[in-house]
């Protein structure tokens, strides 16, 4: 409603969002640090499906679906950060986007025509505006998919066995359950949106967008370090973009693998005790995904990178 | 209370049972038969005593102070989201105008632009304010006195747009020439 996609005003309007728009400031900092505490959100709910297993049958379709929101999810937040066309919204936008030139036959051209130019420019900001507004729709028809899929057959306990019996009064139980984490969360979100509001974001946003000069250091946001990490762990530019692609495949697969009775980890030790080694890789892989390449970054990427993988192969034999 | 919290009690067991005797488990078995004699652990908890007049006036005073806190949130992101469409700062910074007076010759009309509008400033002659005053009040679409409508009558300052629906007159035409 106030901001302009045009490559010449977009930053402009966007400080003139933060000083003279009423609550403007309160706006924008409750949509970059919303995107933020949102996927912190979604952090802890896939992990909370690993950690319990719920993706096991009958409830592949919800997993499947859940994996497929993620990723709209991580196109959408790529996509939003270019519209403020700061230094880092720009070379984030060329370098993430020059990844695909690494496809054998095509890369460049669809490069090209992602970009819709031979670099970040008025198009891809146009485009990137436009449809950082249209996914989230989509994103709305998907969760509707997978709490349909999710009323399938019902939520499991934490125990994890059948149990079909008792089922507990949504709208009374739950509301206040959830009610007491929403008010938590409303109060860790409001101590990063008024105390903190840059803590997460990269300073270089703040230069406006410019062609000629490199930042030093271009960083995604810190919820695409730990996916980002593992791009230049492999140190072939091919192989790097390759090894992207597995990560959401193995979520996808997960399902499949083997199906337990009982899910609770209490029950299955070995995968307790990689479960928590999983987590403490991805954040090691994430502090990683900010460090410049050099060594011994790259070393200790590479062994998380492999840390990461072998919580998937693990799982399939043992169950 | 409890009966209204377990909604559904399946008839999975019962459909499913192909011999006569079957085991029921001992969830199911509690739940189809309730009972007074009901043993609570009390490690973590004291209990009241029973017959003790319950707690429940402290718990809605409480649930009603969050129920304020609430409302109060609603209040401000509505308030928040409606009032950023008002007119922001720099809008508000260009709505006062000053104008050099002194460079304007008598009978002579000099546009400016003030709230996005144009401003008529007609310096006038002694004709002029003549023939203002001279003309019946009545006949006027919004009938009001000449000295009513201006501070010096030398200085007339109108804002340019038409009362209707806010068009622009074409200067020097019209029934009145103005």
């Amino acid at each position: 409603m106030h901001y302009t996609p045009h490559v010449d005003l977009a930053f402009n309007s966007v400080e003139q969002i933060m000083r003279d728009v009423e609550g403007g400031w309160l706006l924008r900092y409750m949509h970059a640090n919303g995107a933020s505490m949102f996927l912190i959100v979604v952090y802890l709910h896939l992990f909370r499906g690993l950690c319990h297993a719920s993706y096991n049958s009958p409830r592949e379709f919800i997993w499947c679906i859940g994996v497929v929101i993620l990723l709209l999810i991580i196109v959408t937040a790529f996509i939003g950060y270019v519209p403020p066309w700061g230094q880092m919204s720009f070379w984030g936008a060329t370098v993430i986007i020059s990844l695909a030139s690494a496809i054998p036959v095509v890369g460049d051209t669809i490069v090209t025509w992602l970009w819709g130019g031979f670099s970040v420019d008025y198009a891809t900001l146009n485009r990137f505006f436009s449809l950082h507004h249209l996914l989230p729709f989509l994103f709305v028809g998907a969760s509707l998919l997978h709490l349909a899929a999710l009323h399938q057959y019902g939520s499991i306990n934490p125990l994890g066995y059948i149990q079909r019996w008792i089922k507990l009064l949504l709208t009374l139980i739950f509301y206040v359950k959830d009610l007491l984490g929403w008010v938590a969360f409303a109060i860790f979100s409001s101590i990063f949106i008024f105390y903190a509001p840059n803590v997460l974001g990269h300073p270089d946003n703040y230069k406006p967008a410019n062609p000629i000069p490199t930042t030093p250091h271009i960083v995604p946001e810190w919820y695409f370090l730990p996916i980002h990490a593992i791009l230049p762990s492999i140190l072939d530019k091919a192989g790097g973009v390759a090894a992207i692609a597995p990560i959401f495949i193995c979520l996808l697969a997960l399902p499949f693998f083997k199906s337990m009775y009982v899910r609770n980890s209490s029950f299955r030790p070995i995968h307790q005790g990689i479960f928590w080694l999983l987590l403490a890789d991805r954040l090691l892989l994430g502090w990683i995904g900010c460090q410049p390449v050099e060594a011994p970054f790259v070393t200790i990427g590479q062994i998380s990178s492999f840390v990461f993988f072998l919580f998937f192969a693990i799982t399939p034999i043992l169950g | 209370m409890g009966n209204k919290i377990v909604r559904k009690i399946s008839s999975y067991l019962i459909v499913s049972c192909r011999s006569v005797t079957f085991q029921v488990p001992a969830t199911f078995a509690a739940i189809q038969n309730p009972t007074s004699k009901i043993t609570y652990d009390e490690y973590n908890h004291e209990r009241y005593p029973p017959g003790d007049p319950s707690k429940r006036a402290f718990a809605y005073f409480v649930l009603t102070g969050g129920r304020f806190v609430y409302a109060s949130l609603i209040r401000l992101l509505v308030l928040k989201f409606v009032l950023s469409m008002s007119a922001s700062k720099d809008v508000l910074a260009l709505a006062s105008l000053e104008v050099d007076l002194t460079s304007i010759e008598p009978g002579t009309t000099v546009t400016d632009k003030w709230h996005g509008k144009p401003v008529f400033i007609r310096r006038r002659t002694e004709d002029d304010i003549n023939l203002a005053n001279s003309v019946d009040v009545n006949s006027l679409r919004d009938p009001r006195e000449d000295a009513v409508r201006v501070k010096d009558p030398e200085w007339l300052i109108v804002v340019g747009v038409y009362t209707h629906l806010g068009c622009i007159p074409f200067p020097n035409a019209g029934d009145f020439g103005g």
